[in-house]
């Protein structure tokens, strides 16, 4: 198989058959072998049977149903599992992302890229409670990787299907796929892509995700830059704490042997505080690389250039 | 009359975990098999017993095989937990559908046809509900508590997670991993992976009603065992969000009180040996970063076997032309 199409569904049963259709028409223009995998992440609506009728038409097709909601990582991870492909592409099954946009995406992977990610310049979605905070969020993901790519959030990527099977897909992780994937190469290009406005079903994410996405920058930043040496990371916040408190330590000396000056036990017990958090902090490193020993797979290389390619017509 | 696992595994495996010394053992054994074999499908029995000595196994063994149900007998080393017991009876037990019964009679064992019923009506676990409790004021509000604590923090809706009397499917047994006291919340952690769960009321009897005697340990790990379901159930992929939410809580309170003190320090209005306040604030800036960093430390463990993690439970897959 060369291509494999990893489409993850939650109650998106209006969806389904435009977005068949549209596959359909956009394989026909490729040469090569392809296949489809709907996830169907326990959907409530018809959407499972709206799936069990394209698969009964299309041989190319196959539907992987879960128990229940598992979330959009999950789901991705599930697709991806189930692919025999070379290369696997990634989507939304909400319509917004453009399958004309997939021969494009696979000439970049061919012409030596490890994963592209879509680029959606002209988003259609309400500008204050979407487009607004994702730009946010991008700016935010891409500071923190040290990627220069302007839409993390586009569920329309190809990669290498080597690559993606290493990524560690599990939680919310599938908003840091390219900061997972630059853990392990250095080869990505960006694309820049259609984007629909929705037709059909409502939009599955609300402004509740912010505090979320938050701390999982917190956490990929953690990852990114320690996920081989913890000690080094949390070293660095103990060096702060010691500093600290070996100021307010100096504090409380300079006030001994000061003749006349009221001593204060203030100084020293916020001293000690501070030099407890950074000893604590140092163990805590040391565990984190007792941790990480586990697995000595976890590579991290530095950061390359990413391209970005501007389709030659745009279409419309 | 051990059996030696015929080629043909029963429908219904029943596992009886209880201590081989219990005096009532035996008229409770009648009433099970009595249940058993009035079933209209074939049943095996597996009794886990906790330290016995052989003389009392020979004497169980001998009195079960004057009966028609198949059984066996599993002895444990003194003092394994509930959680091992129940393993240990799945393991020496093949039938698909599996039925738990606990080693006092505290509901009517005739239910189990009802239980299994509900099962055939497409739920992977039943659970029994002791209704119109009979035992002491205090247990009964006790056991209230914590139920209703379980379901407001779980969201789950069963009514009575003490009830040892419990049939389920052997898949489900094999997919949701329980250890030490953990057999109490089976049904959740069973529930949030997607299993179908149901519970079947039935009245409460009267016989061998154990007295609140309970001590004050016993509530304590009640409530820990608590916060690991919570734990476990929320948080399991994402303990910077415990952790993290927490931890930056307290690092905030702790900012806001050291930072006004030194602004207050600044402006000549106080001076900050004078203020025990300080020593607050910056402990609660001490924690919050200690909690924070077990947060991260969490994540760390997560992410190092996340190529492993699989999230999802497939149902089924659908599609012709593939292996």
């Amino acid at each position: 198989m060369d291509v494999s199409i990893v489409i993850p569904l939650f109650n998106e049963q209006d969806n389904v058959r435009p977005l068949h259709a549209r596959l359909r028409s956009m394989l026909a223009t490729l040469d090569g072998s392809a296949e489809i995998i709907f996830v169907d992440d326990g959907s409530q609506d018809g959407t499972a049977e709206q799936l069990g009728r394209v698969a009964d038409e299309d041989d190319s097709v196959r539907v992987v149903h879960l128990r229940h909601n598992s979330g959009q990582s999950a789901a991705m991870r599930a697709g991806i599992d189930h692919t025999t492909g070379d290369t696997i592409v990634t989507m939304d099954g909400d319509l917004q992302n453009d399958p004309r946009d997939i021969p494009l995406l696979l000439k970049t992977i061919e012409s030596g890229y490890d994963f592209v990610t879509g680029w959606r310049k002209d988003r259609q979605d309400a500008f204050l409670s979407r487009t607004f905070p994702s730009r946010v969020a991008n700016w935010l993901i891409a500071r923190v990787s040290g990627l220069p790519i302007h839409d993390t959030g586009c569920s329309l990527k190809a990669y290498r299907a080597d690559v993606i099977r290493q990524v560690p897909l599990y939680s919310e992780m599938h908003r840091f796929i390219p900061a997972m994937c630059s853990l392990s190469t250095q080869r990505f290009a960006e694309v820049i892509v259609n984007h629909h406005p929705r037709q059909h079903g409502c939009s599955k994410y609300g402004l509740s995700r912010i505090w979320k996405v938050l701390l999982d920058v917190v956490t990929v930043k953690m990852l990114i830059s320690s996920a081989r040496r913890p000690l080094h990371w949390f070293g660095m916040l103990a060096a702060l704490f010691l500093c600290l408190a070996t100021a307010t330590f100096t504090k409380f000396l300079i006030d001994t042997s000061t003749p006349g000056s009221d001593l204060s036990i203030v100084w020293p017990v916020v001293s000690l505080l501070f030099a407890a958090l950074a000893l604590h902090l140092v163990f805590a490193g040391l565990f984190g690389e007792l941790v990480v020993h586990q697995d000595p797979a976890n590579g991290v290389s530095p950061l390359a250039e990413c391209r970005t390619i501007v389709p030659s017509s745009r279409h419309d | 009359m051990i059996d030696t696992n015929g080629k043909n595994a029963p429908e219904l495996s029943a596992i009886l975990v209880c201590s081989l010394g219990d005096p009532m053992l035996d008229a409770t054994l009648d009433r099970y098999l009595d249940a058993l074999e009035a079933l209209e499908m074939s049943v095996d029995l597996t009794i886990v017993g906790n330290g016995s000595s052989s003389h009392k196994t020979e004497r169980l063994a001998d009195r079960l095989a004057l009966r028609r149900v198949p059984s066996r007998i599993v002895c444990l080393h003194r003092g394994s937990d509930e959680s091992t017991a129940i393993r240990a009876g799945l393991e020496a037990s093949r039938g698909a559908l599996v039925a738990l019964l606990p080693p006092y009679l505290q509901t009517d064992p005739g239910k189990i046809r009802e239980m299994l019923a509900a099962l055939h009506a497409g739920a992977d676990y039943v659970a029994s509900w002791r209704m119109s409790r009979v035992d002491s004021k205090w247990g009964e509000v006790n056991s209230n508590l914590f139920n209703r604590l379980t379901r407001f923090m779980t969201g789950i809706p069963l009514h009575d997670l003490n009830s040892g009397l419990r049939v389920l499917r052997r898949e489900l047994a094999e997919d949701v991993p329980i250890y030490g006291d953990l057999h109490r919340f089976w049904p959740l952690l069973a529930a949030k992976q997607g299993y179908r769960v149901t519970e079947v009321p039935m009245p409460h009897l009267e016989e061998r009603v154990t007295r609140g005697d309970y001590r004050v340990g016993v509530y304590l790990r009640r409530l820990l065992d608590l916060l690991t379901l919570f734990f476990l159930i929320k948080f399991t992929r994402k303990p910077l969000r415990f952790f993290g939410l927490i931890g930056s809580g307290l690092l905030a309170v702790g900012g806001i009180i050291t930072g006004m003190l030194c602004i207050e320090r600044l402006l000549g209005m106080t001076s900050l040996a004078d203020r025990p306040l300080l020593m607050f604030g910056v402990l609660m800036i001490v924690l919050g970063v200690q909690l924070f960093s077990l947060g991260l430390l969490g994540e760390l463990i997560i992410f190092t076997h996340g190529r492993s993690l699989r999230d999802y439970h497939v149902d089924k897959i659908y599609g012709k032309g593939h292996r």
